[in-house]
């Protein structure tokens, strides 16, 4: 009777002590997890909006738009080009598109659920003008934004090159 | 002694410890395999768009410059100027043309960081055809 109340002692405090540790551990597991949960998300969001930013910006540069007139009449627009061919901005083209509304554009350059902000700018780093106004859309990140990306893809605009620039941010 | 042992039962003792052991070195390594793991995650993101930008602004610098007939002085001064022009200045870039009859070149030394480089055939306004060779680098 007395050796079997022994072992049943071991036991239980070896279980404890396993126990234990096991708790402790699997809570660190859990605590690291959860805390790594949003640099994970975070990782997958950024990697997204690289994409998007990449893709946009490509697309400006090296396109026409769809179709290739688009900014004779703007409510026949599929997808935004900013060029006549290959990185030789079209003036017409870059006017509709300034003016183009905030939410269209978002919607036909697919960069919804984020925001953008758009500035054609001189090589030393000063917003073009084109027909006296400054060449930029968009909303600017400001301190609160979370994640910005910016792109910049070299142009012609007539003979002179221009930066495009492309922020992307939530 | 062992025969006291098996009486009190501390063999299974030990097992128990032994088996707690266990669990202690493979969750230690479950939690570093997820740390290292996520860390590499975070910094190939960074690491992605920086080597794509470059990338990028080296194929828009020798596009843009080759359309604006830039390099059809093929004098190595004044191609530098008009690269240096547009090059952002956390860049350096080097450059060889090859033409039939003539090699152009600026040598500058790169460093070990990341270097983008790539090929272009350019054509001047005396219909030479040469071959330009460029490396685009982080100073």
């Amino acid at each position: 009777m007395l050796k079997m109340h022994k072992k049943a002692q071991i036991f239980s405090t070896d279980l404890i002590i396993s126990a234990a540790i096991f708790m402790i551990l699997i809570s660190f597991v859990f605590f690291t997890f959860s805390r790594y949960q949003t640099k994970i998300d975070d990782s997958i969001r950024i990697q997204d909006m690289n994409l998007k930013a990449l893709q946009i910006t490509e697309l400006l540069v090296k396109s026409s738009g769809e179709p290739v007139n688009w900014e004779e009449n703007v409510s026949k627009l599929n997808i935004a080009g900013l060029v006549s061919s290959d990185r030789r901005l079209l003036e017409s083209k870059i006017t509709e598109f300034i003016e183009l509304e905030y939410n269209t554009t978002k919607e036909k350059l697919k960069i919804m659920p984020y925001e953008f902000y758009f500035a054609l700018k001189e090589i030393n780093g000063g917003v073009a003008k084109i027909n006296g106004e400054e060449a930029e859309k968009g909303i600017k990140p400001n301190l609160t934004s979370k994640n910005v990306l910016t792109i910049k893809r070299m142009v012609l605009y007539g003979q002179n090159e221009k930066i495009i620039e492309f922020t992307i941010w939530e | 002694m062992a025969k006291m042992k098996k009486l009190l039962n501390l063999q299974f003792g030990n097992k128990g410890y032994i088996f707690s052991l266990d669990i202690c070195i493979a969750l230690f390594i479950i939690v570093i395999t997820l740390i290292v793991s996520l860390f590499l995650i975070s910094r190939t993101n960074e690491d992605n768009l920086s080597l794509a930008q470059q990338t990028k602004l080296a194929d828009d610098i020798v596009s843009v410059l080759d359309y604006n007939k830039k390099f059809d002085s093929l004098n190595k001064n004044t191609i530098s100027s008009n690269i240096n022009y547009v090059l952002p200045k956390n860049y350096d870039m080097r450059f060889r043309i090859e033409c039939k009859n003539k090699i152009i070149q600026n040598l500058i030394n790169n460093t070990n960081n990341f270097i983008a480089s790539s090929e272009r055939v350019i054509v001047t306004d005396n219909l030479e055809f040469c071959k330009l060779r460029y490396w685009l680098w982080q100073k």
